[in-house]
């Protein structure tokens, strides 16, 4: 129930400034604009945001306890924020009160060489902790869209997975340990071993719970020595259909890329004009040099056997060049939304042709309909009429229902959020109430992230 | 809705966008990290502000001039978004509906008064010029000095006359004709004023006759190369900045860099001369034909240099953060070993010589003009 505190922002900035200093709690309508949408495509333009009451920037996990004790007791809703980056918007203070802003928590607490583990803050941006590494001779291996302006912290909570991720594992997998303030206060602390059989991975409650389960203060992550080579192939076939079971012919090999991509045609548009090529595969390699040249002639050599036409290396490293930027650029063209779903593997080419036809019935305009980094995964990256924003999510719900009907997900990296709620109980039949069951008993108030885990 | 169509249209899509790609590398968020200092926070704030969601106010209007519109997100974003555009747009705004900031009243008072940013004595703007320095009456260069050269740093002002002496090269100034070249003015969204200066200088040049305009100042080299020509349509000379010139006279022979200077030396771009206009390898060939001078690269160079943190308008309002800014760029300075940082703006070198004194930081800074003095041989 809400008290005269959480009813009262003069108030509750009182005691947030008590907590962390005045510059450190925003509460002026031009500063909080900008915390009221992340990159959820349909929030197009600030009236769509939900304006939260303050925000507060924590710079220590003691904060961050004292922050969720005052917010516990006063039942105020609190959505923790990264960068604001993620697509399913859930950064969006969508019950309104405060955003905890996480990015003054950015520092690399630790790199152990020896165990090839790094303690960060949750505020770490990707592409920062990637060139720190670097310069010691490792990488980190996870490199979503978003590397550039993504926080460590968002990438766990939205259990994401990027571009390298066939070598690295998602983020889930790059998880040792985390230190995290649970709703009531509690600070908590894994162990930082790949795994322990003393009962459930309590880690596991907030990888992908959208920061619904508690505040992550601190991760111990897996690092990798930095690859002596890298190398992208790019062949070309005559629809996605054969570049596709080309590209299981490669993994049935044994062969495990560090990327694989399948796309239709409309997916290497401005780079590829003139092939004969609807589908293409792209498929890539780095580590250890003589390990790569051995996998790459491999991998040439079964693709060629299946009829596909290799691609300039040039176009290859363009397209790796602008894997971060892409995704924006579409937002040229028209508003760019995706459908990031994943279905077994045995049924990726029927739900191939059931988007493509999709898209025509739908009179959708489609950026690409590839299967990137696992084969499971098949996605669409399309625009939308902004001004037919509820047409266009019907038309979507009906393509991750078919996904659904297949034995797939709805949702392969970014999250529930703001967008999918309504099909979470399709999603997971009575599962959800598992879920459902967690969060009440981590959560009594239901102030972390209050969403669909809490209806 | 009073701003350019096109930067409307900018703020529409990044408003779609929201990758955030510009807030890494800017050179205010990281030291504030307040979101509403970043480019996507403050094009969410302009839309909100032009569509009627926000009033303005003096908080809103210091989140668009706490910013040295050093570019950088302007470099990094996906769309290509003119970001320094629409910032100055917005300024422009909000200066006619009234909210500015003390300091650029001031400043701009004194531009009206006297053709200076400074309160100072328009017929001391020459005060430094040497003696023994050879200034023709009749050239095809003109040497615009520039306020803050002429007033604050005019080390950098007589170095570049010796060094165009030295390589034989005549020249005129414009005094008393030459007035401030506007930069601040539209920087901080006075297009009135700025329009007013441009419209004399340009008048003023055209009228000695020169084909060709050299400056030291990578601020007035920016406003007078670019915005001129925006503003006030084609203009009848060349403009080269002092480093693009002595490239080219070293490499004709007309200039000679002969003596040592076996020193660990730095390159900072300045915003102006290098996101701006492009010029990155002309200071750096310059620098690099100083016998045994040794030549080290910041790890942020060129498009990703750090900015110093003075311009925009911000050393004049928000002197404390500039401060810091500069402090991050020296330490990077340091970083590569570096024991002198050159750069080629007056207002870069106003800002890491305070924040060098004021620390008591063993870095030198210089002028690229001034350095390149210790290599000539008079």
């Amino acid at each position: 129930m809400k008290d005269a505190v959480s009813r009262n922002p003069r108030d509750i900035v009182r005691l947030l400034t008590e907590i962390v200093g005045k510059d450190n709690v925003l509460y002026e309508q031009y500063d909080l604009i900008p915390y009221s949408r992340d990159r959820c495509p349909f929030l197009t333009h600030p009236k769509h945001g939900v304006i939260p009451l303050a925000v507060v920037r924590p710079a220590t996990t003691e904060e961050v306890q004292e922050i969720v004790v005052l917010a516990n007791k006063h039942h105020i809703p609190l959505t923790p924020r990264g960068s604001g980056t993620n697509y399913a918007g859930s950064a969006v203070p969508s019950k309104g009160g405060v955003v905890v802003d996480l990015t003054r928590m950015n520092r690399i607490l630790a790199i152990d060489e020896e165990s090839m583990s790094a303690k960060v803050q949750p505020g770490l941006i990707l592409q920062d902790f990637e060139e720190a590494l670097s310069k010691r001779g490792f990488t980190f291996g996870h490199d979503p869209g978003s590397f550039p302006s993504a926080t460590v912290g968002g990438c766990i909570s939205t259990w994401s997975v990027g571009w390298r991720a066939g070598k690295y594992g998602d983020m889930g997998r790059l998880v040792l340990s985390l230190k995290v303030v649970l709703p009531t206060g509690i600070v908590i602390e894994t162990r930082s071993v790949p795994k322990s059989s003393t009962g459930f991975d309590v880690k596991s409650l907030f990888i992908g719970a959208e920061g619904a389960m508690g505040m992550i203060t601190e991760a111990v992550l897996r690092i990798h020595p930095s690859p002596e080579k890298r190398v992208i192939l790019v062949y070309g076939f005559k629809d996605f259909e054969q570049a596709f079971k080309s590209l299981l012919k490669v993994l049935r090999a044994g062969l495990c890329p560090m990327m694989q991509l399948v796309t239709n045609k409309e997916g290497m548009e401005g780079l590829v004009e003139k092939s004969r090529a609807n589908g293409f595969v792209m498929i890539s390699y780095e580590g250890v040099k003589e390990v790569v040249d051995a996998q790459a002639k491999r991998t040439a050599s079964i693709l060629e056997a299946e009829g596909g036409m290799k691609i300039s290396d040039e176009v290859a490293e363009q397209y790796w060049a602008d894997r971060h930027d892409m995704f924006s650029k579409m937002n040229l063209v028209g508003a760019a939304g995706s459908i990031d779903t994943a279905v077994p593997v045995s049924k990726v080419l029927e739900f191939y042709k059931f988007l493509e036809d999709w898209a025509k019935r739908r009179g959708v305009k489609v950026f690409d309909i590839a299967s990137w980094v696992l084969p499971e995964n098949l996605g669409m990256d399309s625009a939308f009429d902004e001004s037919e924003v509820k047409a266009y999510i019907a038309a979507r719900d009906e393509a991750l229902r078919k996904a659904l009907e297949l034995g797939g997900t709805t949702s392969y990296c970014v999250g529930v959020g703001t967008r999918f709620p309504h099909l979470m109980r399709e999603e997971h039949g009575p599962a959800l109430d598992v879920l459902r069951a967690i969060k009440r008993t981590l959560d009594p108030n239901n102030i972390m992230n209050p969403g669909w885990l809490s209806p | 809705m009073n701003v350019p169509q096109n930067v409307y249209k900018d703020l529409t899509l990044c408003s779609r966008c929201r990758c955030g790609f510009c807030r890494r590398g800017c050179t205010t968020y990281p030291i504030l990290g307040v979101e509403s200092l970043t480019a996507r926070g403050r094009n969410a704030i302009a839309l909100s502000f032009l569509d009627g969601l926000i009033d303005a106010s003096q908080g809103l209007a210091d989140r668009f001039f706490l910013c040295t519109t050093c570019g950088f997100c302007k470099e990094r974003c996906p769309l290509e978004l003119d970001t320094v555009k629409i910032n100055e747009s917005l300024r422009a705004e909000l200066v006619k509906k009234g909210f500015t900031r003390p300091e650029h009243d001031a400043f701009a008072k004194s531009i009206e008064n006297a053709h200076n940013p400074y309160g100072e004595l328009h017929e001391e703007r020459m005060k430094w010029l040497p003696s023994e320095a050879e200034v023709a009456g009749k050239a095809d260069t003109a040497y615009f000095v520039g306020c803050t050269t002429a007033y604050r740093r005019p080390e950098i002002a007589e170095a570049t006359v010796r060094t165009l002496n030295g390589a034989k090269v005549d020249f005129i100034t414009l005094h008393p004709e030459e007035w401030c070249c506007g930069s601040p003015a539209l920087r901080v969204g006075r297009r009135d004023l700025f329009l007013k200066l441009a419209r004399h200088n340009v008048e003023a040049i055209r009228k000695t006759g020169v084909t060709r305009v050299v400056t030291s100042c990578a601020g007035c080299y920016r406003v007078l190369s670019q915005d001129y020509p925006e503003f006030v349509g084609e203009i009848p000379f060349k403009v080269v900045h002092a480093s693009e010139l002595m490239a080219e006279l070293i490499k004709e022979g007309s200039l000679k860099l002969v003596r040592k200077v076996p020193e660990t030396v730095t390159y900072h771009d300045p915003c102006h001369l290098g996101r701006h206009t492009g010029i990155y390898e002309q200071p750096r060939e310059v620098l690099k034909s100083i016998p045994a001078i040794r030549f080290v690269e910041m790890s942020k160079n060129r498009e990703n240099a750090r900015c110093c943190g003075a311009g925009g308008g911000v050393k004049a309002s928000f002197n404390d953060f500039a401060l810091q800014a500069a402090v991050r760029r020296l330490e990077e300075a340091r970083e590569v070993g570096a024991e002198s940082i050159v750069s080629a703006c007056p207002f870069c070198a106003h800002n890491f010589r305070e924040v060098i004194r004021e620390t008591g930081s063993s870095l030198k800074f210089y002028d690229l003009m001034e350095f390149i003095l210790k290599a000539i041989e008079f």
